[in-house]
């Protein structure tokens, strides 16, 4: 494999250790660097390209909060639908759980939105202002045009980058197809855009200038994941037998020397400040560009790779490396049986939600054709992604007629809708049956589609005809 | 590579003390602020999903984008109390945290 990160001798050290500059980290590239460009760039297109893809006419993702309706990847859940809710945000805890036990900090490394636009943003200083030693040079350059032609072209293509997301979070909430053409119509106002530049300068804030402060000092995360570390958890960390006495310790002490030669180069990648030598520390977010730079700095000097290296506690104590342990498996397979359990409830979920509350205010009417008439208000929600007529039907165990007025409603895709309806007792042929309706009835409401009979739900309530006679 | 090792190790030093001292690291307030922010950004979001869910359909129907966004900034509000108790709590200097033992060598320096 190659890698192309240059040892520190094309580099002047210069004034880096006076206390008025300021730290610029060097960007690290190989085997690892790849890989999170590669996470940045699915996870990255992932969240600006999902607003965009219609199934039917539903974006795949689409929250839409008015309506209090979640559309996602083709499923559309409801309020009734809390249950669902809460068992994906399970599954996505224990996902988290699961692949850190297994992985250590891969989220923080190369998943988490913090790091993946940190990625990004940095990627576009480097593209503005140069690497690492041409960004220094810049710091101390007076004011000129040059200056200000370098740093103007990184905070436009920060502000763009950073108006961009923005735009992409509010088109979760507000379809990307009316959002985008007003906004290029100059015609987006009120909370829309209050959003879209709130969430552009927390990206900005955050990635651009924030950067590693968030994980050193605001995420939550960071803290509390080491309690589902175990001596088998993947970690990054410096080979001590190998590398120490490091080459200028050694000479000073005059003793032969580690592996590791002193460039520092480890330090200067590391997005969070920290040097690895001094041992595991929770600033560190995994992302193993100091793997990268004292593997290029192995290469170099003709010695192994892996100074500073994925390894485990056990393998480090020179114990053999387990994979599966009682705590992965535990987490493995409850994260296993929420998944099924997921997949199965919402393949036998009814995408129709149907309820039905008679009315409270008056306990039933009788009409001058001598009917008895009762008022239910029904709910009737179409989580399905088409709109849908709905036919109603009343009946009663009994064998008594009744009729439903209106006795049919259209229900758009993801619509609920409560309506009043008229329940009538029919006219019998047989006058004795019509003489006898009083007490209370039970009656079983039905509800078809139309046009997709599998759709029904059925619901019972209570038919009040007057006082019951003995 | 250079020879003047000593010269990379105070430069390394250098970059961990920056590092250290760089931006929150040296600004307890400032870190209050942004801590307390975070986290109660981060409690609102929740507050607000249950609070839709929870809201009876005839109080839902009226719901539009500038409802929700003052709904969320009233649970934000509701969520930086807490939060904000719990940074100053957990500031060093306050009762609840012990302070840290004293290295050995501390006096040296
Ligand atoms: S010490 Fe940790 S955070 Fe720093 S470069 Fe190495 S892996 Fe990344
Ligand atoms: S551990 Fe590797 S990268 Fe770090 S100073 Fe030593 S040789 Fe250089």
């Amino acid at each position: 494999m190659s890698t192309s990160t240059k040892p520190p001798a094309t580099e002047k050290p210069g004034l880096l250790y006076e206390s008025s500059a300021k730290i610029q980290s060097r960007r690290a590239q190989g085997r690892y660097a790849r890989l999170r460009v590669l996470a940045m760039l699915l996870l990255l297109g992932f969240y600006y390209l999902a607003p965009w893809i219609q199934i039917g006419d539903t974006p795949l993702v689409w929250l839409d909060l008015p309506h209090r309706r979640f559309h996602v990847f083709t499923l559309t859940l409801a309020p009734q639908d809390l249950i669902f809710l809460t068992w994906l945000l399970l599954i996505a805890a224990l996902t988290l759980f699961f692949f850190t036990t297994l992985g250590g900090r891969l989220w923080c490394g190369y998943a988490c939105p913090q790091t993946v636009w940190t990625e990004a943003f940095i990627w576009m200083e480097h593209l503005a202002e140069g690497d690492r030693y041409a960004r220094i040079k810049l710091d101390r350059a007076p004011w000129g045009a040059e200056k200000i032609l370098r740093r103007g072209a990184k905070h436009l293509l920060w502000a763009g980058f950073a108006l961009f997301t923005g735009l992409s979070f509010v088109a979760y909430f507000v379809p990307a197809r009316e959002l985008f053409p007003e906004f290029f119509a100059l015609q987006l106002s009120g909370w829309p855009l209050f959003w879209t530049l709130f969430y552009g300068f927390a990206t900005w804030g955050n990635a651009g200038v924030m950067r590693e402060q968030v994980c050193k000092y605001m995420c939550p995360y960071a803290r509390f994941q080491s309690a589902m570390f175990d001596k088998d958890t993947l970690v990054i960390s410096y080979d001590q037998k190998r590398g120490e006495p490091r080459k200028s310790v050694a000479k000073l002490g005059g003793l032969p020397a580690g592996d590791c030669v002193d460039c520092s180069l480890c330090v200067q990648v590391c997005p969070t400040g920290i040097d690895i030598r001094k041992g595991l520390q929770y600033e560190c977010i995994a992302c193993a560009a100091c793997v990268d730079a004292c593997n290029s700095v192995m290469d170099s000097v003709h010695k192994p790779r892996g100074l500073i290296r994925y390894t485990s506690a056990h393998e480090e104590a020179g114990q053999k490396f387990r994979l599966l342990r009682p705590r992965v498996i535990g987490y493995g397979l409850i994260w296993a049986a929420l998944c099924v359990g997921f997949v199965v409830a919402i393949l036998l979920r009814t995408p129709v939600q149907f309820d039905v509350i008679r009315d409270r205010h008056s306990l039933y009417r009788e009409l001058d054709d001598g009917a008895i008439e009762n008022l239910y208000t029904l709910k009737v929600s179409n989580e399905t992604s088409a709109a849908h007529r709905f036919k109603l039907s009343v009946s009663s165990p009994d064998g008594r007629r009744f009729l439903a007025v209106p006795d049919s409603l259209l229900v758009g895709r993801g619509e609920a809708q409560a309506l009043t309806v008229s329940v009538r007792s029919q006219a019998s042929d047989d006058e004795h049956e019509e003489e006898g309706l009083h007490g209370i009835h039970s009656l079983k409401f039905s509800l078809v589609a139309e046009d997709d009979p599998k759709l029904q739900r059925e619901r019972s309530a209570s038919f009040i005809a007057g006082e019951a006679h003995d | 590579m250079s020879d003047d090792h000593t010269s990379e190790e105070i430069q390394a030093e250098a970059l961990l003390r920056q590092a250290a001292a760089k931006g929150l690291g040296s600004r307890p307030g400032a870190r209050l602020v942004a801590i307390t922010l975070w986290a109660s950004f981060l409690g609102a979001i929740p507050m607000l999903l249950t609070w839709l869910l929870l809201l009876p359909e005839e109080y839902a129907a009226t719901l539009g984008l500038a409802e929700l966004s003052f709904g969320f900034f009233m649970c934000w509000l509701a969520a930086a109390a807490p939060a904000a108790i719990a940074a100053l709590l957990t500031q060093a200097g306050s009762p609840a945290v012990p302070l840290p033992p004293e290295a050995p060598n501390e006096h040296l320096h």
